[in-house]
């Protein structure tokens, strides 16, 4: 049995900073929970379905109004704490199959769009995925090749859950993505999306879990577009 | 319910193995097909550093298991390699480890780890299906 000494723990947290802050967010209260969807195929609905329906029981829905009352009286309205499905990248498969499950259960589910997918020929959208790290896990799904929502599926999810924009075309941007690929992937990708479902895209998440000062180049173009949240796989920071 | 105390003696009577075997289990996950629990933080950059926030009443006590959870991970997932933790810092799964072992406060004060909620869809090591995980403490 490997013993547990506190010392080399302690060091080993404080060499990254990230560590330290999780910490304080958590001792803060100042974090939600959220459960990661990409794929949701059919073969896996009985799962998901325990999964939205315990949420249900256990938890609450989470809205953008939730955590701009969140942010605003510092304080979480509910007795219960709140829980974000995210799903991510714009499948066909969120809509048959987890956007009924969600509405069965009256639970709010966080949709993020790689906001060109929806506008690439059925002919193109595997290629495009596989090329875009979009990794479909069930490529036999749909014969007629779209395995992307459509816009009509895209309005319909707005109207009653959160959109938010993975980009345009998934794409990562790094301290030295040039700055027409960063307005294209940040502000480009956050208007399109608004101008089709017809509303205000508020929330921007990054691919591979930056934050919001990892990439200070960046800074102009969130702010540009106008987006009020940026998500990382450690946080959702709010910029406006 | 259980408090950082009892987990640090409990860490002591057993050592680390519950942690690094609930490890495992989430390495086995299949990301692309299953819905993958974390926890992340909430930041307002518009507002003072030292803005305190308060809770939902449920996670009141929960919140020091889970901080105290998130680093006993992290300073595990920090031993591994940067080959082994490909491009994200090890605090990232940790934070996903812990929110599979400190899901949520039970009713019953008991800690309620995320494959209880997916039990009937999980497959043990010996091939049986179930809930209890290999590192539930």
């Amino acid at each position: 049995m490997e013993n547990f000494k506190m010392e080399e723990f302690l060091q080993t947290i404080s060499k990254d900073k990230r560590c330290l802050e999780m910490f304080r967010y958590l001792i803060n209260s100042s974090y939600i929970r959220v459960v990661n969807y990409h794929n949701t195929n059919p073969v896996n609905a009985e799962r998901f379905e325990a999964e939205i329906k315990y949420y249900s029981e256990h938890f609450v829905p989470v809205t953008l109004k939730d955590l701009d009352q969140f942010f605003e009286t510092r304080k979480w309205p509910y007795e219960k704490p709140g829980l974000i499905p995210a799903i991510f990248e714009g499948f066909r498969n969120h809509y048959d199959v987890m956007l009924p499950i969600l509405d069965k259960y009256h639970f709010t589910g966080w949709f993020y769009f790689p906001s060109f997918f929806m506008d690439i020929p059925l002919e193109e959208q595997l290629p495009f995925s596989e090329a875009h790290e979009l990794n479909i896990t069930d490529e036999s799904l749909y014969p007629d090749k779209r395995i992307a929502m459509n816009w009509d599926e895209v309005r319909e999810i707005a109207s009653r859950h959160e959109v938010c924009c993975h980009t345009g075309n998934h794409f990562q941007i790094t301290k030295e993505t040039p700055d027409e690929d960063m307005y294209r992937e940040i502000v480009t990708a956050k208007r399109h999306l608004e101008e089709k479902i017809g509303r205000e895209v508020e929330v921007f998440c990054w691919l591979y879990g930056e934050e919001y000062n990892y990439n200070k180049k960046a800074h102009k173009y969130l702010k540009e577009a106008g987006y009020k949240y940026v998500v990382s796989n450690l946080k959702m920071e709010k910029i406006r | 319910m259980k408090n950082i105390q009892d987990m640090f003696k409990e860490i002591d009577s057993q050592g680390m193995e519950p942690y690094k075997a609930l490890m495992k289990y989430c390495d086995s996950r299949v990301t692309a097909d299953e819905g993958i629990p974390a926890v992340i933080g909430l930041d307002d950059l518009t507002a003072s550093w030292n803005t305190t926030y308060k809770g939902a009443g449920q996670d009141e006590e929960f919140r020091f298991l889970m901080a105290a959870g998130a680093m006993v991970f992290a300073s595990l997932y920090e031993q591994k390699s940067a080959e082994e933790l490909g491009e994200y810092p090890g605090i990232a799964p940790a934070m996903s480890a812990m929110a599979e072992m400190f899901f949520h406060a039970g009713e019953d004060g008991r800690i309620v780890p995320y494959r209880e909620v997916v039990k009937q869809f999980v497959v043990n090591q010996d091939g049986q299906e179930g809930g209890k995980p290999d590192g539930e403490l």
